[in-house]
């Protein structure tokens, strides 16, 4: 923020009078307005507000001059003209964009149920007119544009304003890319950890423009979309925790915790201080679009920011508490299914509403490609908690029109023990994070017996899993590590979490991480362990592109990025969670190795399979006898084939064994096997650029290190 | 609307003669109060001892005034009773136009060119 700013609006909250004539013109006339958008809405004479409350009695609509956080002036609603059923609305003529408003809403007690005892009854309506309430379809926010702010005393978090914007923007001919699943690539990345260090060397570290600038590294990395840890508004300054090295205030950077779910994360945008957000959001998507990248969001539906009935009333609790909250009627307490203090009621028709407009809006009006739902399994729970089978939430984000092109990935459990993984109601449309690949991949490459036949179904697309009900293998969205959990470097470099930064005393962060450490705890000088943790992470990174279904991989794993065995890293704002873009030889070798083997799936549809096949022989299962599948319990090693008709064949070897197994390969007439990849060679064998794969030393042989995956193609 | 225009010192008076100031008045009391400002000084009270209720509009319509006051000018409010009152209070609009008990009292705090 400029002095020049800071000055002007200092003079605005010394004089009342010049605010508010600041913010309306000769036009200014408050009119009845329209119910329906929800939200502020630009019309050409003014600003059209709406908001839902059924349970107030009174609602006003708070006015600021853009960049004050004092009111201009507060208009109560006339509960007849100015509403429309459960709608609260009002046209105020001669505004202009960049306005800031807020609403308040009361319920006087004379209008509680008159059946219920005041003094037994249960809280379930929690009004609160002290508090001016962020509206829930504000498409920007005021008011915590600096990262990592300090909220006034007393306060959890900063106070927001939401913010009237202008939707104009140059799109030119943009929209979102439909790319088909099958042929994605997924990257999860934190917009602020990407490019937060100072080694990125963007120009707005941390930011919407700073990703922007890192495009061309992932067109070049060479994968197909982006999915952004939340970027909605929340508050980073809300933890208590400490971090117990420096006794600093923890900062709770994942984003996890929306306030607004139509507004970008104004400290997200190098442009946020000016109200610049929207705008540079949908620079970064048109960016990514230019270069072939898509843009994935991941969206927090389950819970919002408010938390716990002790949370901060910043928007839906003081608004209506009972719609938009799952409360225990008989308690008035929150029924939590997030782990996180409350849960949204999104079975309610006014919740499904703003869920679905919220949707709509982000593919409309941000051309963004695809969702990722956060703890989907709540959006699959009715008003009363209860596991829905045929859920009208998630059957309306199916089959709405305006989505039918959109990728729909659920995280297919919740924090309540509901697990869908491979069940979650689908109607055909809905991709689900594959938690079950990860932990068989996990499972297998640490040795464990019996877990050949398993590692086959994963490669093979999670049949098991997806087959029937209308889904195919790019349904399965596999992952082998993610935001949550260990980084692939500390996969292979921890048996145990360590997560006492986290200032919980090391309690936080899932114990079941299947990892292995390859000999050693954390950092090493062993060069026989360290060449083992290369070699595993290479081993993980090929199963998972050479799988059926559409890989993720999470950020900074293309070049060993490590959290320190950290393994529950939200709270970690610095280098533990950010990437670092210095590349030594150990990173440069990973990531020529991934781009490497991207290029090879792009290359090669037969890893892309469109469906099961049905009737169809296209996989060939082996072990170390060729046409001879071991799926005994001391198998350690298979081989995938995938004849590849009129293109190449491709064949998988794994051996997880710390014994090398010479394996046979299937016989081919008029072809070779030829070595595309051998997570075991040493750099630059372990990976042959495309065309120049060489051929075997033996045509039909092939020896498969301990720990390690080869790829071969056959031509 | 009923409003009664009278003038006096360089001050105009503007009493409303009607019980609400709401959605049906408000576009004329805009015109007409306003219409007093060109040529005019800039200085006016508004009486609206008469007035019961004010709605959105009707402060939307005060409001609309104070924006076209000239940059010397003053509006002030004279006799409101209590729901108007509170209901400028309670939209803050007290921090932005000038109340006094009585017409007589507002005539002269602004005849006497005190216009803060």
């Amino acid at each position: 923020m400029s002095v020049a700013t800071v000055r002007a609006e200092t003079a605005l909250e010394d004089d009342p009078r010049a605010a508010l004539l600041s913010l309306v013109s000769a036009e200014f006339a408050v009119e009845r307005g329209h119910p329906l958008p929800l939200g502020a809405t630009l019309r050409r004479r003014g600003i059209n507000f709406a908001v839902v409350s059924a349970h107030a009695s009174w609602v006003s609509l708070i006015l600021y001059p853009p960049g004050s956080t004092t009111p201009a002036v507060e208009l109560p609603l006339d509960p007849c003209t100015n509403r429309t059923g459960d709608v609260w609305h009002a046209f105020v003529a001669g505004l202009d964009p960049g306005v800031e408003y807020a609403f308040r809403a009361g319920r006087e007690p004379q209008e509680q149920d008159e059946t219920a005892k005041p003094e037994t009854a249960p809280p379930v309506h929690r009004f609160d007119p002290r508090c001016e309430l962020l509206d829930p379809f504000a498409k920007a926010v005021a008011g915590a544009a600096e990262w990592g702010g300090q909220p006034p005393p007393g306060a959890r978090i900063r106070p927001r304003r939401a913010r009237a914007v202008d939707d104009d923007f140059d799109w030119e001919f943009d929209q979102p890319l439909n790319r088909h699943l099958a042929d994605s690539v997924i990257y999860e990345l934190h917009v602020r950890g990407f490019t937060a260090d100072a080694s990125s060397g963007v120009k707005s570290p941390g930011t919407f423009r700073g990703l922007a600038e890192k495009v061309p590294y992932l067109a070049e990395l060479g994968v197909t979309a982006i999915e952004l840890l939340p970027v909605t508004e929340f508050e980073e300054s809300d933890s208590t925790l400490l971090d117990p090295a420096t006794g600093e205030r923890l900062r709770n950077l994942w984003g996890y915790q929306p306030l607004a779910l139509f507004a970008p994360r104004s400290a997200y945008a190098a442009t946020g201080a000016a109200g610049g957000e929207v705008g540079e959001f949908k620079t970064l998507v048109k960016t990514c679009h230019r270069a072939g990248i898509e843009v994935i969001l991941d969206l927090v539906f389950n819970h919002t920011g408010e938390g716990s009935e002790a949370g901060p009333t910043v928007s839906l609790r003081g608004l209506d508490n009972s719609i938009y909250y799952m409360v225990d009627p008989a308690t008035g307490s929150y029924l939590d299914f997030s782990g996180c203090g409350n849960t949204l009621n999104c079975n309610h028709p006014v919740m499904r509403n703003l869920v679905l407009s919220c949707l709509r809006y982000w593919v409309t009006e941000m051309h963004v490609d695809g969702f990722r739902f956060d703890l989907a399994s709540v959006l699959g729970r009715g008003r009363d908690g209860a596991v829905l089978s045929n859920p009208p939430l998630l059957e309306m984000i199916a089959g709405d029109p305006v989505l039918a092109h959109t990728k729909l990935i659920a995280e297919a459990w919740d924090a309540a023990g509901l697990y869908q993984v491979g069940s979650f109601p689908n109607w055909g449309r809905w991709a689900e994070w594959n938690g079950r690949f990860r932990d068989d991949l996990r499972r297998f490459l640490r040795g464990e017996p019996g877990t050949t036949g398993s590692l086959a179904t994963r490669l093979a697309g999670s049949a098991d899993l997806y087959q029937g009900g209308g889904r195919e293998p790019f349904h399965s969205v596999n992952f082998v590590t993610s935001h949550d959990g260990f980084t692939l470097a500390d996969l292979v470099s921890y048996e145990h979490k360590h997560n006492l930064g986290n200032g919980e005393q090391d309690r936080d962060g899932d114990t079941n991480n299947l990892s292995w450490n390859c000999g050693a705890e954390g950092p090493t000088g062993d060069p026989s362990v360290r060449a083992l943790r290369s070699r595993q992470r290479k081993t993980f990174l090929l199963l998972l592109l050479a799988a059926q279904g559409v890989p993720m991989l999470l950020a900074g794993d293309e070049r060993g990025r490590s959290q320190r065995g950290n393994n529950n890293a939200y709270c970690q704002d610095n280098e533990i969670s950010w990437l670092t873009w210095e590349l030594d030889a150990d990173a440069a070798e990973l990531l020529r190795f991934t781009r490497g083997l991207l290029a090879f799936r792009r290359r090669h549809a037969s890893l892309r399979r469109r469906d099961y096949g049905e009737g169809e022989r296209w996989v060939h299962w082996q072990g170390r006898l060729r046409d001879t599948p071991d799926w005994s319990p001391e198998s350690r090693c298979l081989g995938m084939h995938l004849p590849g008709g009129n293109e190449a064949d491709v064949m998988v070897l794994a051996n997880s064994d710390s014994a090398a197994v010479l394996c046979e390969l299937p016989l081919l007439a008029d072809r070779h096997w030829r070595l595309a990849a051998d997570s075991a060679q040493p750099a630059p064998a372990d990976l042959s650029p495309d065309g120049s794969e060489p051929l075997l030393a033996e045509p039909f042989l092939y020896l498969v290190a301990p720990h390690s995956a080869v790829l071969l193609v056959g031509r | 609307m009923n409003i009664d225009f009278t003038h006096s010192n360089g001050v105009t008076l503007a009493k409303l003669r009607d019980l609400r100031l709401d959605a049906a008045g408000a576009p004329d009391f805009k015109a007409r109060v306003g219409a007093t400002l060109d040529g005019g000084s800039g200085r006016i009270v508004l009486d609206l001892s008469a007035v019961e209720l004010v709605d959105s509009t009707g402060l939307s319509a005060i409001l609309s005034v104070l924006k076209r006051l000239p940059p010397d000018g003053v509006l002030a409010l004279a006799g409101c009773r209590k729901p108007v009152t509170e209901l400028i209070k309670l939209t803050r609009l007290d921090r932005v136009l000038r109340l006094f008990p009585t017409v007589e009292e507002a005539e002269q705090a602004l005849a006497g060119g005190s216009a803060q």
